[in-house]
């Protein structure tokens, strides 16, 4: 069950923002006006020690969201029950409003071994992967006794196969599973500026083009959450990574815009992992996402009066 | 190509670290091999983000040996240790177990000394990372109302312990202090304290030299680790103690054996419970005393 219905009366969207190791201290000693917190699940997998004390701590100040990074949801060697179990106990103890990870492969075996890729690795967009990414999800969520979102991926290369747009497979996912989507603004941007480089011969779209029709190909009631971050530039010939290392860029701002129109008050969040900045200065992003929210939502309500 | 064969091709071609002619976009399954350059530039991309990403888990993990090692020198040894462990670990903080072997195995000036330096970091790391244990300090009233054969001991969160060839607590000590007080303290000055230390304690800068006292016998210093809140702390103990606190770690015997019998057990009679428990419970080593069932 998703509780993404905690909205002020005006029905904003909930806004948080990405706690990092740089931040614990701020976010404990000077609890900021934001909706929830996401941590990424893996930092809190030990055993013991500090990490479930800080946590503890965090959840008497603010919702958490819990966004896994490592079941792999599209791996064909299953994510061990053992990594579910941790992940389940993390829910249990700590009731997160929302539960996410990688529509992505980080399982697979090398010389008969089950590897773990350390990373979100791309998936080609076809029946057998929809397949075992069904079944994963299903089990995750049968295990969680959560319904899950799942995070489209900013890719640097892509493996043949694909039958279905990215979009059309994220769908039939919601479809078959009843998952939602935790639709990354940011990686479809990256993924638009990197489109031109991967495919040279395809027709040049422009980033805001390539985003919009790909937000237009998702139906609003598959939509959980946003992300929204910024990444470092690169040149032309050069792929762009997704490494959240700076502020939100224009480009996804007008896109955040877009997206709150397209699928209404749906919870946000600012992700900021490299080149830290401030406390502060994350919780002004927090806050101009907040701004966009009421300037959007206020012109909806001007135009149904 | 099947899902299962593409998905193992990628990954292994990205712990390769390599762009060699047998990893081409064909093996690897990546379209649009025409393109080969920004293929190539793709698989790259998630080569040097596994580098990156093994290389901040192990500089958290065995954070006093990266303190000792350049970082062009940290990050190739753990290229290096790519190739020989494979992540099969899904928590970044749980690689790492053979790292300290690796290193000593390394051609890395001063090898035995820092994977030394390397498995105390593993030990407190894990120690770390252990699950919490409550302590009853009320508990230790039992030892004034029941008999020793009835009680067992229970030692805190993540405790563990630990053999080495050399004393490390004095050299981080000493590396550490020396950082402190010298405001232009450099790499090049550590790895000169290291091979002083190195020569001191018998060995030399050249890997697969069994460290030696005076005499040609190889000298063994104790340690315990052990984690008083969320810290983890390391002492140097005396053969003896190491043997006692041995007990209470064994999966063997910490769940079998009572005080009376583990002091009946000990080897040397230079052991007192009397001088240990006060310590012991200052330190917050001991968390708890049990009656036996």
């Amino acid at each position: 069950m998703l509780f993404l219905n905690k909205q002020t009366p005006i029905d904003l969207p909930l806004i948080g923002v990405g706690l990092r190791h740089g931040h614990y201290n701020e976010a404990l000693n000077t609890p900021a006006n934001i909706d929830f917190i996401e941590v990424h699940a893996e930092n809190f997998f030990a055993s013991g020690g500090a990490s479930h004390s800080l946590l503890t701590d965090i959840k008497q100040h603010y919702d958490i969201s819990l966004h896994a990074t490592s079941l792999g949801l599209g791996s064909t060697s299953p994510a061990p029950q053992q990594q579910l179990q941790q992940l389940a106990n993390l829910v249990s103890s700590y009731q997160p409003i929302m539960i996410s990870d990688h529509a992505c492969f980080s399982w697979a075996e090398i010389n008969s071994q089950a590897v773990h890729a350390g990373d979100l690795l791309p998936i080609p967009f076809n029946d057998e992967s929809l397949q075992v990414m069904v079944n994963n999800v299903l089990r995750a969520q049968s295990i969680l006794k959560r319904t899950i979102l799942v995070e489209n991926l900013s890719a640097y290369l892509t493996l043949p196969g694909s039958i279905y747009t990215e979009t059309e497979f994220l769908v039939k996912l919601c479809e078959l599973t009843d998952c939602k989507l935790l639709v990354d603004i940011n990686n479809i941007v990256v993924n638009a500026i990197n489109h031109s480089l991967i495919y040279p011969g395809e027709e040049t779209v422009s980033p805001i083009d390539y985003a919009k029709n790909w937000l237009n190909s998702i139906p609003a009631k598959y939509v959980g959450e946003l992300h929204l971050a910024g990444c470092t530039r690169v040149t032309e010939e050069q792929l762009m990574i997704d490494d959240h290392a700076q502020p939100v860029s224009a480009d996804v701002w007008t896109l955040y815009r877009y997206a709150l129109t397209r699928f209404d008050a749906v919870a946000t969040l600012i992700e900021w992992d490299e080149n830290l900045p401030s406390w502060q200065t994350l919780l002004a992003e927090a806050d101009k996402a907040k701004e966009i929210a009421k300037a959007v939502f206020a012109a909806k309500v001007e135009v149904v009066k | 190509m099947t899902l299962n064969k593409q998905q193992s091709h990628l990954l292994s071609a990205i712990f390769s670290q390599q762009l060699s002619p047998e990893i081409d976009d064909s093996n690897v399954g990546i379209e649009n091999a025409s393109n080969d350059q920004l293929n190539q530039q793709g698989l790259q991309i998630y080569q040097h983000s596994l580098l990156a990403n093994a290389t901040r888990a192990l500089s958290i993990t065995f954070a006093t040996l990266a303190s000792l090692v350049s970082g062009p020198t940290f990050t190739d040894l753990v290229k290096e240790y790519l190739q020989c462990e494979l992540k099969k670990q899904y928590d970044w903080g749980e690689w790492g177990t053979n790292f300290a072997t690796f290193i000593a195995q390394s051609n890395l000036i001063n090898a035995n000394l820092l994977a030394a330096i390397a498995a105390l970091d593993f030990a407190c790391h894990q120690c770390e990372r252990a699950q919490n244990k409550d302590s009853d300090l009320t508990s230790m009233q039992l030892l004034s109302s029941v008999d020793a054969y009835q009680l067992s001991i229970v030692l805190c969160a993540g405790a563990t312990l630990l053999k080495s060839n050399f004393p490390l607590d004095e050299i981080i000590t000493e590396i550490q202090t020396a950082n402190k007080e010298k405001s232009n303290f450099s790499l090049h000055d550590i790895t000169k304290l290291l091979t002083s230390f190195n020569a001191k304690y018998g060995g030399d800068t050249t890997q697969g030299n069994k460290q030696l006292s005076t005499g040609g016998i190889a000298k063994e210093y104790y340690f315990i680790v052990w984690r008083p809140e969320f810290q983890a702390q390391y002492a140097q103990v005396e053969r003896v103690e190491y043997q006692w606190l041995r007990f209470w770690l064994m999966k063997t015997s910490s769940k079998t054996l009572s005080i009376g019998q583990a002091l009946d057990k000990m080897s040397s009679k230079n052991f007192s419970i009397i001088d240990w428990l006060p310590k012991a419970i200052e330190q917050q080593l001991l968390s708890a005393i049990k009656l036996r069932h």
